[in-house]
């Protein structure tokens, strides 16, 4: 009997191709894709981008600077006019991990400091403390290198933020937001589901065969669903502003719009998932799968900046990495609204045209489920 | 048996299509994946009228239901609504009350709930839903149930409220898809009924059901559909009068001779054949046939006994039977 039933379970598994397809090939894919993301499997290493202006610009901090970079972790973006101000905006902008200023010192660099000041200023991205403990160890590494014999000398580099003030509540700021996006995601994906279990269950047949129609089906869940993405991520950033001390109310009217953005984005996308699909639990199985792998493209799950160039380039068409743009630039980097506009519009063109596609999708004839 | 041509498709028992017809269907073909599934279907229904459209698996039925209530086109012909075609015009979908096979309804929301929020969707104004509610739910027996979840409610229950919710927006038409299906005698008899007190106050009622009883008791008129074709359509009275008034079915059930084994024989011998039941035998005959004089005079010169013997003209499972025979006989 126990046979029967495993055979039972064998041939239902290899007659159903969807089935089949989720068991054996999307866990290899599932796989690929996170060890590209998580471990730089595409090819390149680990790289943080350094931010460098190297005021004194002599022999000392050349070679300095040629050991430093001599490691294969560390990408250099000299900063040829504008000195330490420009390395200071260049980490402000996410456009480079960290910076790094050769100070003009007068004094030997073989001395740690000159006057009690360090030869060497370290900009941190508070957000991306794991670039700064990076290279942190790097710049210890080449001094040693440029100074035979010489011992590991803290006193040689200090850190300085590119957002003052923001350093105690920055790392909450963003798993406030990475998690919120990617929690939004699984929210709106559960909640059109409820698409399919109507059309499973007659309801949509129903409705479509009343005056109304199925657009109004689709736009009435994506506004609920806009709704509770909204109040969701509320609930989180609460908390992080009454647990974790984030400015929240500062930046109140910025934070409602881009959740609101992130919410039509989500709820779209959730959307117009599920009308492409044929049964509920293809688009279970393989609609959570989907939302881990975007969140962990999009950065909800490890900061972008660790992973490859290539990989970091994908991120881009995840609503994640826009939605979390836009909340560093409210709580760590300061932007102004300037810098909200292009995420904003991003996220709110990405869900309302999904919504469009839906309701062509559900509007198309479509045969019965059953013939009799 | 080859179905008189005078009853094949509809040409009889059709009412005209016109302002008298809430729903008209004129030679209507509709095709999925480029084969026609309904194949030149007409029928048509009046107001207070319900007919009953009956089929094998595989016959069409549904996807004719689902031209009808606009929710696929048809390739050819045209189906009117009130003088509308539903794929096309919003009015037309108005006047239809769809009630599909399952429980089609919100099941953590209460019957009142499902009712009022399908009432918005239809379109019944605001001021209206509630008093709309009320009344329906009392008119289904519902009066004392409405605040719990409909999943909370029995089998029966579920399924009035299944209808109730398709009645909101007082449709002309209700097209129902097998409403009594899973349910026990007497919730059976409270939808037969809920469904003669809708026909009298008017409503022009599609009912598709396997349920021959219920189609039966139900169907002012019939519309047997089989391989997407209607093959037969009319009152069964008239469809039997007219057409199968000489034909006899006899069933002669556990028939037994006092003297001897040879029951079997005689059965042959009278024209009888056995049905599925070993202890079953039956003919189809015309009335008058010599044979149905012969297996009386059996009974007294044989001394043959049995446990029934029956002879009745044909009802509508031979209906059934004789149009899918007709089907495979003839395409």
């Amino acid at each position: 009997m126990r046979r029967a039933i495993f055979m039972i379970m064998l041939r239902s598994l290899l007659r159903d191709r969807g089935a089949l397809a989720m068991s054996f090939i999307l866990p290899g894919v599932v796989f690929a894709i996170f060890a590209v993301i998580f471990s730089g499997a595409s090819g390149g290493a680990l790289s943080v981008r350094v931010a460098v202006a190297d005021l004194r610009n002599d022999a000392a901090s050349q070679s300095f600077l040629k050991e430093l970079f001599a490691n294969e972790n560390v990408r250099r973006i000299d900063m040829a006019e504008g000195g330490r101000d420009s390395v200071v905006a260049k980490v402000r902008d996410g456009a480079s991990d960290v910076g790094l200023v050769v100070r003009g010192l007068a004094g030997p660099m073989s001395q740690p400091t000159v006057g009690g000041l360090a030869h060497i200023e370290m900009i941190t991205d508070p957000s991306r403390e794991i670039a700064s403990s990076m290279l942190s160890g790097i710049i210890q590494q080449a001094y040693v290198s440029m100074l035979p014999g010489a011992s590991p000398d803290m006193r040689f580099f200090d850190r300085t933020s590119a957002t003052p003030g923001s350093d105690s509540f920055s790392a909450v700021a963003y798993y406030a937001g990475a998690v919120a996006v990617m929690f939004l995601l699984f929210s709106s994906l559960t909640q059109g589901l409820s698409y399919l279990d109507e059309r499973e269950n007659g309801l949509l047949d129903r409705i479509a065969s009343g005056p109304g129609h199925l657009g109004i089906v689709i736009d009435g869940k994506f506004i609920f669903m806009v709704a509770l993405g909204w109040v969701q991520v509320a609930i989180v950033f609460l908390v992080a502003w009454q647990v974790f001390g984030l400015d929240l109310p500062s930046q109140i009217g910025p934070w409602a719009l881009t959740t609101l953005a992130a919410s039509i984005a989500a709820a779209g996308l959730a959307i117009v998932f599920v009308t492409l699909c044929r049964t509920r639990k293809q688009a279970d199985t393989l609609g959570q799968m989907l939302v881990l792998v975007v969140s962990a493209l999009g950065g909800s799950m490890v900061p972008r900046f660790l992973m490859p160039p290539e990989i970091q380039a994908i991120g881009w068409l995840t609503p994640n990495t826009w939605a979390l743009e836009a909340y560093a630039s409210l709580f760590w980097r300061g932007d102004g609204l300037d810098a909200l506009l292009l995420p904003w519009a991003v996220l709110a063109s990405i869900g309302l045209a999904a919504v469009i596609v839906a309701r062509l999708v559900t509007l198309a004839p479509r045969s019965g489920p059953s013939e009799r | 048996m080859r179905i008189d041509a005078s009853v094949r498709a509809d040409s009889n028992g059709r009412r005209p299509a016109g302002p008298a017809a809430v729903l008209s269907v004129r030679d209507v073909s509709v095709a999925i994946g480029g084969a026609d599934i309904v194949k030149n279907a007409s029928l048509a229904i009046g107001r207070g009228e319900i007919v009953t459209l009956l089929g094998p698996n595989g016959a069409g039925k549904s996807t004719l239901c689902r031209a009808i209530c606009g929710q696929m086109p048809v390739a050819r012909g045209n189906i009117r609504i009130t003088g509308r075609d539903p794929y096309r015009s919003r009015k037309a979908k108005t006047a239809i009350g769809m009630v599909p096979q399952q429980i089609a309804l919100y099941d953590r929301l209460t019957p009142r709930e499902n009712l009022v929020a399908f009432g918005a969707i239809m379109g019944v104004p605001r001021r209206e839903q509630m008093s709309r509610t009320e009344a329906l739910l009392e008119r289904v027996g519902l009066g004392e149930r409405i605040n719990d979840p409909v999943r909370n409610l029995s089998g029966g229950m579920q399924r009035r409220v299944n209808i109730a919710v398709a009645l909101m927006h007082d449709p002309a038409l209700i097209v129902l898809d097998e409403p009594t299906v899973g349910l026990d005698a007497r919730s059976e008899a409270g939808i037969v009924d809920l469904l003669r007190s809708l026909r009298d106050d008017g409503t022009a009622i599609l009912l598709v059901t396997h349920d021959l009883g219920e189609a039966r008791q139900l169907g002012d008129r019939l519309v047997i559909m089989v391989a997407g074709r209607v093959r037969m359509s009319g009152a069964l009275s008239d469809l039997i009068a007219r057409d199968f008034a000489h034909i006899r079915q006899v069933r002669v059930r556990n028939p037994r001779l006092a003297d001897s084994h040879g029951a079997p024989r005689l059965m042959q011998a009278l024209g009888l054949q056995p049905g599925n039941d070993p202890n079953s035998w039956h003919a189809v005959l015309k009335a008058g046939d010599p044979a149905l004089t012969k297996l009386f005079e059996a009974m007294t010169s044989h001394r043959l006994q049995a446990d029934e013997i029956v002879v009745k003209q044909p009802d509508l499972g031979w209906l059934l039977e004789a149009c899918i025979r007709d089907a495979q006989e003839n395409g």
